[in-house]
This record gives structure tokens, C-alpha cells and sequence, in this order.
């Protein structure tokens, strides 16, 4: 009896010891990166900027449309000024997660953490601008 | 062109594309024919066949002394109702257990082993290859099936299709042939699945016993689909191949024990649980190079791969107790602790009970009272957490475009990651009251449950000022209550002669009670064009949002100069999805060794907004747009003017109809509500010698969808909305139509 007993326990224990492999490393994305340098961030705010400025939607069917240089010829929406306001709402959405991409730029090159690092890939100062620049 | 306004079939000579595809595969001799603008002799129901599928089970088991095993293997073959579709199933299992002499240790094991093949599953939703699409929302009328089927291809291997992009290029426009659809564009899969367990346990005192056991679940899925060259889209070949496993390592120790009026079992155990995906897939680039060669290394530019990880664990503790007494007083507790490892430190670990109590007062009146056979009344409580999804705490970036080849671009993502989530909570509480009468001939069954969901994860839509669309975050309060209650009697009961019926019936109705601080809304899901699911504080959860009709102070809808329904400005909240009372009605028949089944189903108070009825009338497919001779009449909106006065100006059919599109959603929106006869089935069983080889011999037949009653156009089966795969509940887009299935089952046993 005692002896079943603690083939018990000592099975517990493995399990209870298997069990406690780190579950918050497990935690951790494979699939994105945590960290990315300054330089690459700049690169893609900036391409999605013009990516969601020239694009189909806003330029295409909306702009172009507006000042009379394109006009639709299956979905007219655009043309009789119609706007669909989850399209309108996406053009703001766009904008503003370019803003904050340039935001994170300047501040990889502000946090004390980061700044020495980001520097390799121009002076933290230089980025900064660039950043705001674009910002406005 | 791709929809049907044409003019009446008055039988008048046209070139129709058939003509010309003809006369282009024969080299463009002479002049090309033409055939009258008349009905099509195959009309798209000859699209569909007779899908067959058969299926064979053989079985054998044995016990022995001190051990058991049995083995079983059945096999499935189906012929769908589409052309160039197919499914075939290998199912096998083995089980047995060994037990030591004193008979104190048992060791068991059982494995499945599953492998299935498919081809040609049906494209769903708004997809260039889903043929309902074309069938009953972009398309014409008086194509002949047996045509399209005919000439899919030309003799170089091109593709030939009814919407051509003019008379002089034969590419297709929009829509593909829905036969190159079938053909050419096809896909096909594989899975092999395995899952079982091995366990041991042990007897160590006549009341306690501790007992091992790991499960593992694993498949592996490969799916491969086609575009092929020539097609409206551009020709494509993916490749995805997806893996996971699942294991479970589960320790208990149970207890069981008598004590005169009082009895006891209690369990205590833990549960290891692990959980690893993976997917991995391949896609050309820039379409195909050579057609009809399906590899990646055709593609045009450099194919690209994707892959995927994600990993998960739960670690458990738990226990249960139950106390009776008398064998009619029964308390039971449970308690459980999970630790997960997709919720932050700190927040992983929840802890949730339940209690029951039930009191079979029957036993009181036992031999006292004849008419009451069984009575219980049972009160209960109970809590559930629940974690998440991976990957939700912590922000990382998203690859984006890159600019220079030697720099990648890294954004934000969409979605803002938390690492403040906690676990969602659920409690509930449940009464119900069970009983029956006359030897159990008539009884019934009523629950009462009310459940109340907190902190459930959601990603909510942020706005866009935060530089995110979406935040995972812990939202509101969802509250739950209805009844459900079943009743079944036996009023005919004789030695040749039996009837039996059972009715059950169910009302739930749900709130959303609250969602995030300063969010009143979440998109659960939008469709292509109107309308959206959603969850909106205050109303039930599933509310469809879309325009409505604009109404004057009398509930009159409105309708505008050119005489045509007004549109509300923004969404508005114009239906539920989720029915308020559904259940089902059986009955079974017994006349001597015949029986009889026949089992009926319903619906009531939900709604859907259809994609395909939608277009179906914009495009003068359904037979709406022409039936009452509305396009030659022209149709009157019912409603008032602006002015206050009944509306009576007639508008052209197409007018009226394409006003479906640009007018309110709500045109759009279907009750579905149905009556639905469910299954038929009917059976002999032969009485047999217990002497014979054969013991036991049963045939029988059954029926399954016969009929539907009540929906509100005879399109669709409302049934197949709620249901159907690659649709959410409540909203339409190109279902397939549901099948009815009739079947013949022989039952032999040795």
C-alpha cells in the first residue's frame, strides 16, 4: 500500500515537473518581430504613406474624380459625391498609422534604450527630423 | 454584360455566345450561326447531379480473461452534387486494455486513424469560382447548362465563357464558365488524422483508484488550389500544408465509498495540456508560365512562402465531490484552477467552481404514489475562465513593402496587443424540474438558465487616433436566459401497435450589456456590400446593421421624387440574427416488426441579409424581376411621398429593382423562420433464429431535408444561411442549396 502510494506521488512530481517548462516564453511571437531598427520603420511608414495616397481609393476614385480628372464607370458612388463612409473612415485610419509609425521612429532614436543602437543608422537627431518632417 | 433585363423570349434570331464560339473553333468559316432568344431547354438546375456515397463498416471485438480488444475499419465514398467533386474517408480504430491477474492494474489503449481525400469542395462566398454566384447574382438567364459544358474550352485550350469581353475577344470579363470553374479551377486536399490514448490505472484500496492517461490528437492537412491559365482571375498555384498536435497528460486519483445512508465519490487529478500549430504555404507569383503545370517553380516571378507558429499550454488542477443521501438528495461540488500561457503574469491563473444540488423527490412517494414514476428537481451554479488566443500580449511589427532591396520595411500592426488581459469569466445559474408519470408514458423535462460572460477578449475597434484599427482588450458583459423545455409521451402502446412522441422547445434571448468603456459597438463581421454583424450595448448580441427604410411618423415607409425607396443616412440597427424559439417535433410508429420515424424541425424570429437576393433582383435573375408582368407594367412602391401623400408613381421594373442595391439594406433582409420535415425513415427488422449463422437482419430507408415550409422566398432554405459553411450566421452570399439525401441501410449481425 505505502509502496503504491508513492509510485504515486513520485508520479505527480514528474508531471508537476514537466508542468513548470516556462509557459511565458511560450508566449513569446515567432511569427513577428519584437524589435525592428529605426531604419526600416522609417522605410515602410514612409512607402505606406504614398502607398495609401495613391492608391486606388483615395487618389483613384475619390480625388482624381473630384478635380475632374477620372470619372467611374460601374460604381458611380464617388462620382455623384456618395461617400461611403467606411472607405471615407479608412482614409483617417490610414493616415493616422502612418503618423504613428513616424512617431515610433522618434522615439526609438529618443528612448535611452534604443537611441545608441539606432544610431548606426544615421544621427539620432538627423532621423528625428526626417520623422517630423513627414509627420507634418 | 452579366445581367438579365434582356427582352422577352419571342423566340427572335441572336447571336448568341455559343454561335460564336462555335464558329471560332471551327477557324471562323463563313458566317456564324445564330439560335432563337428563347428559355434555355437545360436550365441551371441540370447543373447539379446526383451526388452517391456509400460507406462500409466491419467490426470485430472480443473479450477475453483479463483483456479485451476490438478493431474496426470503415470506409466512405462520395460522388458530389457538383461536377468534378469527390470525397472518399478511411476510418480505422483499434482499442483494447490488459489487466493484471488480480485483476488490480489495467492497461488500456484505443487509436483512430482517419484519411480523407477531396476534390472540387465548393467555392463559397463572393469568389470568382463560386458557381451559386453566377447562378443567381451575376448572370443571364437564357444560357443553355449543356452549352457551357460543351464549350469551356476551345480546341487550343483557352477558355470559352458566355460573358465574353466583346464580340471580337473571347477572354472572359467577369465571370468564368461555371464549368472552367469546375474543371480548370478546382482544388483538391488530403488530411490524416490520428488520435487516441494510452493509459494505466491502478486499484490501490477497494475504494480509491489512481489512473494515468495521455491523449494526442495530431493531423496533418495539405491543401492544393488551382487557377488555371486563361481564367478572369489570374492563373495561381497555392500550396498549403498545415500540422498539429495536441497532447494531454491527465493524472487522477477517485474515490468511492457507501457509509449506510450516505454515499461519496470524490476525484482529484491534474491535466497537462499542450498545444502546437503550424502552417506553412506557398503561392506563385504573377501567375502561371506554362498552364497546366501546377508547382510553384512555375510562377512567373519568384513564388513566395509564408509560414506560421503558435504554440500554447495549459496547466490544471482540479477536483470534484459528490454527497448522497438516500439516493435522493445529491450535492456536488467541482473546483478547477487553470494556468495559461497565453494571459500575462499575474493574470494567468483562474480558479473557478460550480455547484448542484438535485433531490429526486419521487423517492418519497415510492409505492405511495402509482402515477408518479420519476421527479428531480435540480439547482445549479457555475463558473467558467477562459483564456485566449497566443500572442496577444505583447506588440511586435508586420512586415511591410520594401522600398530598396536591401532594406525591409517594418509597420505597427493593426491591431494594439495588451498586456493587461485578464481571463473571461462566464457564471451561470440553472434550474430545472424533471418528471415523469404512468410508468414513464408521459413526462416532461423544463430548464430555466440564466449565463452572464465577463471580460470576454475581443479586439475591439479602436479610433484611428491611436494609430491602431483595433486593440485586444477585456469588453463588457453579455447576459443569456431562456427555457428549454421537452415533453414526450407514449399514448399508443401495444403488443403490435406502439406510438411515440417527443417535442422539445427552446427561447433564449440574449443582451449585450455592456462592451468597453466609450465603445457601444463591435463588428463581429461584414458582407461584401450592405450590411454588418455586430454587438451593440443594449440591443441582443448579432444585431445586423445596414440602412433601413426611412418611415414618417404613421411607420410609412418613404419614397423619393423618382418614386423609389429613401435610404436612412448611417446604419441602423435592423435586425436580429439569432431566433427566438427554435425546436423540433419526433415521432416514432411501430406496427409489428415494421417502424416508422418522422421527425420535424423549426425556426422562428431570426433574420439574414442575402448577398444573392440582393442581386439576384438587381440583376433580373430571380423570377421577382419578370413574374406579374412587372416589366412591362412597371412596379409601384408601397409607401408616401415626401409631400404626405401615397405614393402612386410607376417605375420601371429595372428601376425599382436596382434600387435593391442603391436603397435600403433592409430590401434585403429574409425572416428565417421555417418548418422543416427533417428525416423520414422507415424499417423492417426480421426475426431470426438464434441458431443461425446470421442472428440479426434489418433493413431500412430513410429520407433526410425533405420539404421546408414557411421561409420567406422560395430561393433559399433558411436552414443552410444558419448553418452553411463559409457564411456567418446572418449573412447570405452565394450558398450552395441545401440537398436532400435518401438512403438504404442493410444491418447484419453474427
Amino acid at each position: 500500500m505505502k509502496k503504491h502510494l508513492k509510485y504515486t506521488l513520485v508520479g505527480w512530481l514528474c508531471l508537476a515537473a514537466a508542468a513548470c517548462e516556462n509557459q511565458e516564453s511560450m508566449n513569446i511571437d515567432p511569427n513577428a518581430a519584437s524589435s525592428v531598427p529605426s531604419n526600416m520603420v522609417m522605410n515602410a511608414a514612409e512607402k505606406w504613406t504614398v502607398d495609401n495616397i495613391y492608391d486606388v481609393w483615395f487618389s483613384g476614385r475619390q480625388c482624381l474624380v473630384y478635380t475632374q480628372q477620372w470619372s467611374q464607370r460601374s460604381y458611380t458612388e464617388e462620382d455623384r459625391y456618395q461617400i461611403r463612409e467606411t472607405i471615407n473612415n479608412r482614409y483617417f485610419k490610414h493616415l493616422y498609422m502612418a503618423l504613428n509609425n513616424f512617431q515610433r521612429v522618434i522615439n526609438l532614436n529618443t528612448d535611452k534604450t534604443t537611441k545608441s543602437a539606432n544610431s548606426a543608422y544615421g544621427a539620432n537627431c538627423n532621423q528625428i527630423a526626417a520623422a517630423m518632417i513627414m509627420k507634418v | 454584360m452579366d445581367e438579365s433585363w434582356g427582352p422577352k423570349y419571342d423566340g427572335r434570331q441572336v447571336l448568341a455566345w455559343y454561335d460564336l464560339a462555335k464558329w471560332e473553333a471551327n477557324g471562323k468559316v463563313g458566317n456564324p450561326t445564330t439560335s432563337a432568344w428563347s428559355a434555355p431547354k437545360h436550365d441551371y438546375e441540370d447543373f447539379f447531379e446526383t451526388g452517391v456515397s456509400y460507406t462500409n463498416n466491419v467490426a470485430i471485438s472480443k473479450v477475453y480473461d483479463n483483456s479485451a480488444f476490438r478493431i474496426s475499419y470503415t470506409n466512405m465514398s462520395l460522388g458530389g452534387y457538383l461536377p468534378n467533386s469527390s470525397l472518399y474517408k478511411n476510418v480505422f480504430n483499434v482499442s483494447g486494455n490488459i489487466m493484471s491477474p488480480d485483476k488490480k492494474l489495467n492497461v488500456f489503449t484505443s487509436v483512430n486513424f482517419y484519411n480523407n481525400r477531396a476534390k472540387g469542395r465548393q467555392d463559397t462566398g463572393y469568389g470568382d469560382n463560386n458557381i451559386m454566384a453566377k447562378f443567381t447574382q451575376w448572370g443571364q438567364r437564357q444560357l443553355d447548362v449543356e452549352e457551357l459544358k460543351d464549350m469551356y474550352r476551345y480546341p487550343e485550350g483557352t477558355q470559352a465563357t458566355w460573358n465574353r469581353n466583346s464580340a471580337d475577344d473571347p477572354t472572359p470579363a467577369y465571370h468564368n464558365n461555371m464549368y472552367w470553374s469546375r474543371y480548370m479551377n478546382y482544388q483538391n486536399d488530403t488530411r490524416n488524422r490520428i488520435y487516441g490514448n494510452v493509459g494505466a490505472s491502478y486499484q490501490i484500496l477497494p475504494q480509491l483508484k489512481a489512473q494515468y492517461k495521455v491523449n494526442l490528437d495530431f493531423f496533418v492537412d495539405k491543401q492544393y488550389e488551382r487557377n488555371a491559365v486563361g481564367s478572369q482571375e489570374q492563373s495561381r498555384y497555392k500550396e498549403i500544408s498545415r500540422q498539429q498536435y495536441e497532447i494531454n497528460h491527465e493524472l487522477m486519483l477517485m474515490y468511492k465509498q457507501d457509509f449506510s445512508d450516505f454515499s461519496l465519490s470524490a476525484n482529484a487529478g491534474m491535466n497537462i495540456m499542450k498545444n502546437n500549430f503550424e502552417y506553412v504555404y506557398g503561392e506563385t507569383q504573377g501567375g502561371l508560365a506554362i498552364p497546366e503545370f501546377y508547382n510553384l517553380a512555375n510562377s512567373m516571378m519568384q513564388a513566395a512562402a509564408y509560414n506560421h507558429r503558435r504554440e500554447k499550454s495549459i496547466n490544471s488542477l482540479f477536483a470534484d465531490i459528490t454527497v448522497g443521501w438516500k439516493n435522493m438528495l445529491y450535492l456536488e461540488g467541482t473546483v478547477r484552477g487553470d494556468k495559461s500561457s497565453t494571459l500575462p503574469k499575474g493574470n494567468n491563473t483562474y480558479v473557478y467552481p460550480s455547484i448542484t444540488a438535485s433531490w429526486l423527490f419521487s423517492e418519497l412517494f415510492r409505492g405511495k404514489a402509482g402515477w408518479l414514476s420519476f421527479g428531480k428537481l435540480r439547482v445549479g451554479f457555475a463558473q467558467v475562465g477562459n483564456d485566449t488566443d497566443p500572442y496577444q500580449l505583447y506588440n511586435t511589427y508586420t512586415q511591410y513593402t520594401n522600398i530598396d532591396p536591401t532594406t525591409p520595411g517594418y509597420r505597427l500592426p493593426d491591431t494594439m496587443q495588451n498586456p493587461n488581459l485578464k481571463p473571461e469569466r462566464t457564471s451561470s445559474w440553472e434550474i430545472g424540474l424533471e418528471m415523469n408519470f404512468l410508468n414513464n408514458r408521459l413526462g416532461f423535462d423544463f430548464t430555466y438558465y440564466s449565463t452572464n460572460t465577463k471580460d470576454e477578449i475581443l479586439p475591439l475597434s479602436v479610433s484611428g487616433a491611436t494609430g491602431y484599427f483595433y486593440k485586444y482588450v477585456n469588453s463588457g458583459e453579455i447576459g443569456n436566459k431562456g427555457i428549454e423545455i421537452g415533453v414526450h409521451a407514449t399514448p399508443i402502446k401495444a403488443r403490435s401497435f406502439e406510438w411515440s412522441t417527443h417535442l422539445t422547445l427552446a427561447h433564449n434571448k440574449n443582451k449585450v450589456k455592456s462592451l468597453a468603456e466609450g465603445v457601444d459597438y463591435y463588428r463581429i463581421a461584414s458582407a461584401p456590400f450592405q450590411v454588418e454583424i455586430g454587438a451593440k450595448v443594449g440591443e441582443e448580441y448579432g444585431v445586423i446593421m445596414g440602412t433601413n427604410y426611412v418611415y414618417d411618423e404613421n411607420g410609412n415607409k418613404l419614397v423619393d421624387e423618382n418614386g423609389l425607396y429613401i435610404a436612412s443616412d448611417g446604419n441602423e440597427v435592423i435586425g436580429h440574427i439569432f431566433p427566438d424559439f427554435t425546436g423540433g417535433w419526433s415521432n416514432a410508429f411501430r406496427f409489428h416488426n415494421f417502424d416508422l420515424n418522422v421527425q420535424l424541425d423549426f425556426s422562428k424570429d431570426g433574420k439574414y441579409h442575402s448577398t444573392t437576393w440582393l442581386y439576384g433582383r438587381y440583376c433580373g435573375m430571380f423570377e421577382e424581376t419578370a413574374a406579374n408582368n412587372v416589366r412591362e407594367t412597371g412596379i409601384i412602391s408601397e409607401g408616401y411621398t415626401l409631400e404626405g401623400k401615397p405614393n402612386t408613381q410607376v417605375v420601371s421594373a429595372r428601376d425599382y429593382y436596382e434600387n435593391i442595391y442603391t436603397g435600403p439594406a433592409a430590401q434585403n433582409l429574409l425572416k428565417s423562420d421555417y418548418i422543416k420535415l427533417r428525416e423520414v425513415s422507415i424499417g423492417y427488422t426480421f426475426k431470426l433464429k438464434n441458431e443461425w449463422f446470421v442472428k440479426g437482419l434489418r433493413l431500412s430507408a430513410y429520407g433526410r431535408n425533405l420539404a421546408v415550409w414557411g421561409p420567406d422566398t422560395k430561393h433559399f432554405d433558411p436552414e443552410m444561411i444558419v448553418t452553411g459553411s463559409g457564411n456567418i450566421q446572418g449573412i447570405e452570399g452565394g450558398v450552395t442549396p441545401m440537398v436532400s439525401t435518401y438512403g438504404f441501410t442493410v444491418n447484419l449481425k453474427f
